[in-house]
């Protein structure tokens, strides 16, 4: 990686070598996040599964069986698939296992790590419970705890990301968990809307649209209040997955709407914003790329903090 | 002979690197210690805390630069007119340091009436013969001396062999002073007034050598210039001291001994030299070449400086009687050289066959390093041993190195890795270009793997005298061996196959001592064992502790006599490992200093002429009366009992024809030389002369460069035009070249390893702004670099750390290189001396690589034949015969 | 749980026990710097690092050009020929009293050691790669040929039999300096006062003397002579993890933004 990224290095044409006032040769101060295309994925995938728990509890409560089977199914997909994207993630596959090594509050990771094993305990007993030992009861122990589990899956990702030195990420500490969470629910509403009966598609489909709506609006206020650092969710991939998750969530909420007693439409809608909440994921992360690799973005949002006396100069 | 030899006695730095903590200012100038001697460099950063002013004048602002107190640019190849400057300020201003220079100098000596100083002939000394291109040295002599010896032959002129790191200033002084009676010079005028006088010779040959003319040849702001010359004054006298460092920026010139000249009249006149934070430190660029001219891989010479017999040296008693000094230590002349032939021949030296003084080779001619590569290019020369060195990287003209070494019957490469000189006749620019063909080269090649340092045991004897053993960690692997056991076993076939020989020639192959001790499954030769025989013993067969005790009867034997005592007390001194921290800052228990074990050579000019130091902060090596002896942390280099009031008698000879108040006591007169009447060829003064390729004329005189340097004209080494010959235009800017931190020498030490490599992994070049936008050159692009010889292609580094210079009026511009790379190795380029053509000092024959002309121009360079167009076009408008 | 500690290094020190040993560190002053490499290549050869490749960067003598899984010193030149000024600064990992890389460590991969240090368990890293975003230095990275992050260890293996790290040993002007990091830090607080005298360096400065900054201090501090970007550092790193409370309190939340939303959208008859 390191290799590649020194040998490819283009040499700006320039008159002559200088330094800057405020960079090294333009070269990165921070290191840019290393995750392949699998952790964007697991995050949408984690946080749709957590919102699908949630939903699919207050279903079985509701009486909707059909709906808490549909979100049951749907989280024992990404509990199974998430695990598999992070292996897969690894440097070092085979030591998957030492996720669970030790419990560390300090590591968003760690405590993902066991919030997942934990859920995908509960999610897969709920489901043993109920079709091989035929203990509803267990059973619903199981779905509270899973519902209960979900949303710290849905939203962990988000304090994981912030929980780093990339600007962009860490000072939208605020509102990622927001975005992160609306897409969740959007994820859910959408799986739902596409396989639950029509009868029981009212939650899922209002879930579907006011999750893409929040998170549009909660996205649009995170890259506001970031002002130069957000500048990146304009630019370069994340600038184009951005536009694409705006598109893809309008026009599948029009369609929602205006579909809204077809199945079709409302599958195909449920597609555009699955779709939308996933270019969401993968904006976030090259953004993060993006504002590592800027050196400009680390000294402007430090100077600013030094400026601000909000933490005592050097001495 | 050359500069430090002839100006203080011995050729080897005056001081050491730890003493430049003394130092209350430093001057590196021809040097850019902080990349290349980074470790030595530890004192100079030492003494700038400690408060002193580090100045770096180079024509590049460098690693050095960054951390002096002050840099200063000069134009490659102006420095003489630089140090002339800082001489005339010196005098102008009244600001030598007067009861030394009167004492310890050679300043109120006065000299022949028939001499005749540059000032007089516009650039020319008396005796300068035009056609034969060589000065008859006769009228250089002190008033009243008769010449002795023939003017022409020099003898034991000693010569570096055109090594990329050998020094001028590095070879000692021998015999030189035979017209030195005993003691004083006969004429003196103590007054300094008299017009004849080396010091009102010296004050009238550097009167033109003022602040506006440095400028004007320099490209020196002249403030800047002053700035220099005020704070080395201002740094020297009784209570502070100046020293002076340099390296091979000083000697890759034709004029390159005399740059060395000039900066020791400078010290002599500050009273710099023998005191601690003084001196003038020669810096090497290897790890043993001070040991390789002590112990010399050098035509010229024997071990310990002993001139190589000449082809007129008939028998002994002839070569002694023209190599022994009648005053100083050079008078024992006899007992070195017979010690030596006792080490070599051992029982069959005897007196009645002249101590086998007959086996020896005698010089017939010019054998130095070039003048062997024109032999092979001749066809005169068949056979090579190249053994640590790289020519076709390493020395000048590249294509003339492949050319000659392709012209070879045999050639054996030792080295680590197949370098350049084992793969030219696959791997080279010729090949490419078809100017050699494989299939047409007849030269058989030996490439024999090496044994590097930590795979043998041995010593190095580094750039300030010091012999460090460093022993063998491991066995060399496979089928590498180390040079002892080479030249060993080699010596040892040989003498097996001429055994039983009844040929008279052969004895001096057969009687050699020849046993050596060997040890370990390789049977390697006991390196303790050489050491052992180089320190030499007495009748009892007991080590030696001192060359005073070598005897000329053929009762004691010594390999090189300056090196006696570093097997002292059967101990291997150069193996001593205490700790400075556990001794004075002298550290005399670490490793062995030649001469017996001293750092500061002529030390005794660190007290004044009663023998008191000349203040307490500068106390080193003073006379104490009631011990009667020189005390002081280092050896005294001088006799430990002579009075500092001893006057010689008339009869005296050798060291006790020195009085006590001469501290250089292997000059004849004992004196430091500011006016050389012997021992240089090209002028008892140094004078500014031009390089051989320069964009100006000499500003100062009407000689353009050194009248007596080495030329090897030929289609196979143009030289350009300088500036109003015509085509001189066609190379318009000034090309110098350099070492990095990174790499060593030709390469073939890092470019080989991938640590090294990845810090510098491409051939650039360094430019200017200016001169990037006159030739259209991009930071990080690619250019090609011309001259008559080749052309090369560098990446590009467009940096202000070089400067642009107006030089007499005219607007300068400079291109560095530096020189590393070659076609083999874990990262390539081209080589840059494929550029430089060969024109040579004459008095040690070392090539000038650090000043020539050039064209550059945006883009790589051609390929195939090509390039030769390329290179033919620009011959062509310089008006230079073409290549076929 | 307090998830950030003042002290964070002498608290994780304190738990070797007998076994703890004063905080060691670096002090790199760069006025003594003459940027010879020396550092880089015995780091290298010392870790048994590989070289990086061999690529001519332009960006004046740097051509390894930043710190990275296989390269643990690294020599910065910054050229200020306006100021006739060279600056040569060797970076290495900082070593935080509040280390980001070993908070976020999911593994215990990192861990701190008796001397104070922060090092990489190679064996237990199973290349998450999640200190390589969090670290406010971009110091730890993911090593391509093996998969797990590596970054300077203060050379822990010749600590632990008493010797000087590779780097501070191989320097020759003693610009970088080893020690307890108190005796370190002292020495530092002179050298500043008189370099401060020289009238061409009153911006000097101690870089992460600590504690007062965003790391706590660093175990390898610098005497820097101009502003910290300029040498490609942070002017105010921060360990992330100081607002790790506040962060999880956003995300709570949004989990009850979760829940809540979810069960609004489920209000309504049965169909």
């Amino acid at each position: 990686m390191n290799t590649l990224s020194r040998a490819s290095e283009p040499v700006a044409p320039e008159r002559a070598v200088q330094s800057s006032p405020d960079s090294y040769y333009g070269r990165p101060i921070l290191k840019p996040h290393v995750w392949t295309p699998f952790v964007p994925w697991y995050f949408w995938i984690g946080g749709t599964t957590g919102a699908a728990c949630v939903h699919g509890l207050i279903a079985r409560i509701r009486g909707d069986d059909e709906l808490a089977e549909v979100q049951r199914w749907v989280a024992f997909g990404g509990i199974v698939t998430s695990p598999v994207l992070l292996i897969l993630d690894l440097g070092v596959r085979h030591r998957f296992l030492n996720m669970l090594r030790v419990f560390k509050p300090t590591s968003p990771m760690s405590v993902g790590s066991w919030v997942l094993s934990a859920l995908g305990a509960a999610v897969t007993g709920s489901l043993v419970a109920d079709k091989v030992l035929g203990a509803p009861a267990l059973a619903r122990v199981c779905d509270v705890a899973a519902a209960g589990l979900g949303p710290v899956l849905t939203t962990y990702t988000a304090v994981l990301v912030s929980n780093t030195a990339t600007p962009v990420w860490h000072e939208a500490h605020a509102e990622l968990p927001l975005v992160f969470a609306s897409s969740g629910i959007a994820g859910a509403g959408a799986c739902a809307t596409a396989f639950a009966p029509a009868a029981q598609r009212r939650s899922a489909r209002r879930m579907m649209i006011a999750g893409a709506i929040a998170m549009g609006v909660t996205a649009r206020e995170m890259e506001k209040r970031l002002g130069v650092l957000g500048e990146p969710y304009s630019r370069g991939t994340a600038g184009a997955f951005k536009r694409a998750s705006s598109m893809l969530a309008l026009s599948g909420v029009a369609l929602a709407l205006i579909g809204r007693s077809s199945t079709l439409a409302n599958r195909v809608a449920a597609l555009l914003v699955a779709g939308a909440g996933v270019c969401e994921r993968f904006a976030v992360l090259d953004a993060g790329k993006q504002s590592a690799e800027g050196p400009k973005y680390v000294v402007h949002q430090q100077r600013e903090t030094l400026q601000n006396g909000e933490r005592k100069p050097l001495r | 002979m050359p500069g430090l030899g002839t100006s203080f006695g011995r050729g080897g730095a005056t001081t050491f690197q730890q003493d430049l903590q003394n130092s209350d200012c430093i001057l590196i100038m021809g040097s850019n210690m902080a990349e290349n001697h980074p470790v030595g460099f530890q004192w100079v950063m030492e003494a700038r805390e400690r408060g002193a002013e580090i100045i770096h004048v180079d024509p590049r602002f460098t690693r050095t630069s960054a951390v002096s107190t002050m840099h200063v640019k000069i134009r490659p190849g102006s420095d003489i007119a630089f140090l002339g400057g800082l001489i005339n300020y010196i005098l102008e201003n009244n600001r030598w340091f007067d009861e030394y220079v009167r004492t310890y100098t050679n300043a109120p000596v006065i000299v022949d009436a028939r001499f005749q100083d540059t000032e007089d002939l516009d650039g020319v000394f008396s005796g300068f013969e035009p056609k034969e291109d060589k000065y008859d040295i006769a009228s250089w002599q002190y008033d009243d001396m008769a010449m002795h010896g023939s003017a022409g032959r020099r003898m034991g002129s000693a010569v570096s062999g055109g090594k990329q790191d050998a020094h001028p200033g590095e070879v000692s002084q021998e015999a030189q002073n035979q017209l030195l009676e005993h003691g004083e010079p006969p004429h003196v005028d103590m007054t300094l007034q008299h017009p004849r006088c080396v010091f009102q010779l010296l004050k009238k040959h550097y009167a033109r050598y003022t602040a506006e003319m440095v400028e004007r040849v320099c490209g020196t702001p002249r403030a800047e210039f002053l700035k220099v010359a005020d704070a080395l004054c201002r740094n020297s006298g009784r209570e502070r001291t100046s020293a002076i460092a340099y390296a091979v920026g000083w000697t890759h010139h034709t004029v390159g001994v005399q740059y060395i000249r000039a900066a020791s009249i400078v010290q002599l006149l500050l009273g710099n030299i023998g005191r601690p934070g003084g001196g003038i430190l020669a810096l090497r660029g290897h790890a043993s070449i001070q040991g390789s001219t002590d112990i010399p891989t050098l035509y010229e010479l024997l071990p310990g400086y002993l001139a190589m017999p000449h082809k007129e040296n008939v028998d002994l008693a002839n070569y002694i009687e023209e190599t022994t000094s009648k005053a100083g230590y050079w008078y024992h002349t006899d007992a070195y050289m017979i010690s030596l032939l006792k080490a070599w021949y051992g029982e069959h030296a005897q007196p009645e066959n002249d101590f086998c003084y007959g086996y020896l080779p005698r010089v017939t001619g010019d054998h130095s390093c070039y003048p062997m590569m024109m032999g092979m290019l001749e066809g005169n020369v068949k056979g090579f041993f190249c053994v640590g060195e790289n020519p076709v990287v390493g020395s000048a003209n590249g294509p003339l190195q492949r050319r000659a070494m392709a012209n070879l019957d045999w050639l054996v490469v030792r080295d680590f890795v197949e370098i350049e000189s084992a793969a030219f006749w696959y791997d080279s620019v010729e090949i490419e270009t078809g100017a050699l063909q494989t299939e047409k080269i007849k030269t058989e090649i030996f490439f024999m793997p090496a044994a590097d340092h930590l795979q043998k045991s041995g010593s190095f004897t580094n750039t300030q005298r010091l012999l460090q053993w460093h022993h063998k960690a491991v066995d060399p692997e496979g089928d590498c061996r180390s040079e002892l056991w080479f030249y060993y076993h080699l010596g040892r076939k040989i003498r097996e196959k001429l055994a039983g020989s009844n040929d008279p020639k052969n004895r001096a192959v057969t009687e050699l001592t020849w046993n050596y001790p060997t040890e370990g499954r390789l049977a390697e030769p006991d390196a303790h064992a050489v050491l052992r025989e180089v320190n030499g013993w007495g009748p009892d067969g007991k080590a030696l502790d001192a060359y005073t005790k070598l005897k000329p009867d053929g009762s004691t034997a010594c390999g090189c006599w300056i090196y006696c005592g570093c097997f002292k007390d059967e101990q291997n001194q150069a193996a001593r490992r205490k700790s400075r921290h556990e001794q004075d800052w002298v550290a005399a228990e670490w490793g062995w200093a030649w001469p017996a074990n001293r750092r500061i050579l002529y030390n005794r000019a660190s007290a004044d002429p009663a023998g008191k130091p000349w203040s307490e902060r500068k106390k080193y090596v003073y006379w104490d009366e009631a011990k009667g002896q020189w005390n002081g942390p280092d050896v005294p280099d001088f006799e430990k009992d002579k009075r500092p009031d001893y006057v010689p008698p008339d009869e005296a000879v050798g060291e006790q024809a020195i009085d006590g108040k001469s501290p250089f006591i292997m000059q004849g007169d004992g004196k430091g030389w500011l006016f050389a009447p012997d021992g240089l060829v090209d002028g008892p003064f140094p004078a500014h002369y031009e390089p051989e390729e320069s964009p100006v004329n000499n500003p100062l005189y009407a000689q353009q460069s050194n009248p007596v340097r080495e030329q090897w004209p030929s289609a196979n080494n143009p030289m350009h035009w300088s500036d109003g010959k015509p085509g001189a235009d066609a190379f318009p800017y000034v090309g110098t070249t350099y070492r990095l931190t990174e790499h060593h020498t030709a390469g073939g030490m890092s470019r080989s390893v991938p640590h090294l490599s990845e810090l510098q992994p491409e051939m650039f070049v360094e430019v200017s702004p200016a001169l990037a936008e006159e030739r259209n050159l991009e930071n990080g692009g690619w250019a090609t670099v011309i001259t008559a010889r080749s052309a090369i292609e560098a990446r590009v580094l467009v940096t202000e750390r070089v400067p642009d210079y107006v030089v007499d009026g005219r607007p300068t511009k400079v291109v560095g290189l530096p020189y590393h790379w070659g076609v083999k190795g874990v990262v390539r380029g081209d080589s840059v001396n494929d550029l430089v053509g060969i024109s040579a000092d004459p008095n040690v024959h070392i090539q000038e690589t650090k000043a020539f002309t050039c064209d550059i121009r945006a883009g790589r360079r051609p390929r195939g034949p090509a390039l030769r167009d390329l290179v033919n076009d620009y011959r062509a408008r310089a008006h230079l015969p073409l290549e076929e | 749980m307090e998830l950030f500690e003042p002290t964070a290094a002498s608290a994780e020190v304190a738990t070797y026990g007998e076994r703890a040993q004063p905080r060691k560190g670096f002090f790199t002053d760069t006025t003594l710097c003459i940027g010879c490499k020396a550092c880089e290549v015995a780091c290298k050869e010392w870790n048994q690092l590989p070289a990086d490749g061999y690529a001519f960067t332009a960006q004046s003598y740097d051509n390894t050009g930043e710190l990275n899984g296989t390269t643990w010193r690294h020599v910065a030149f910054v050229e200020q020929p306006q100021k006739s000024r060279w600056l040569m600064e060797s970076d290495v990992c900082k070593h935080c009293t509040h280390a980001a890389c070993l908070d976020v460590c999911p593994t215990g991969a990192l861990v701190r050691t008796e001397f104070g240090t922060v090092i990489v368990q190679e064996d237990v890293c199973n290349g998450c790669g999640y200190c390589v975003p969090a670290c406010p230095f971009g110091v730890i990275d993911k090593r391509p040929e093996d998969g797990h992050v590596g970054k300077c260890t203060l050379c822990y293996d010749r600590l632990r039999d008493g010797e000087t790290p590779a780097c501070a040993k191989a320097c020759p002007t003693e610009s970088i300096q080893y020690g307890d990091l108190d005796d370190l830090r002292r020495r530092a607080d002179e050298r500043l006062e008189k370099v401060r005298a020289d009238e061409r360096f009153t911006d000097a400065s101690l870089y992460l003397r600590g504690p007062d900054d965003g790391i706590g201090g660093a175990g390898a501090f610098f005497l820097l002579l101009d502003r910290p970007e300029v040498y490609g550092l942070p002017p105010d790193p921060v360990d992330t993890t100081r607002d790790l409370g506040k962060m999880w309190r956003r995300a709570a939340y949004a989990m009850a933004a979760i829940v809540g939303t979810i069960a609004l959208c489920s209000v309504g008859p049965r169909a």
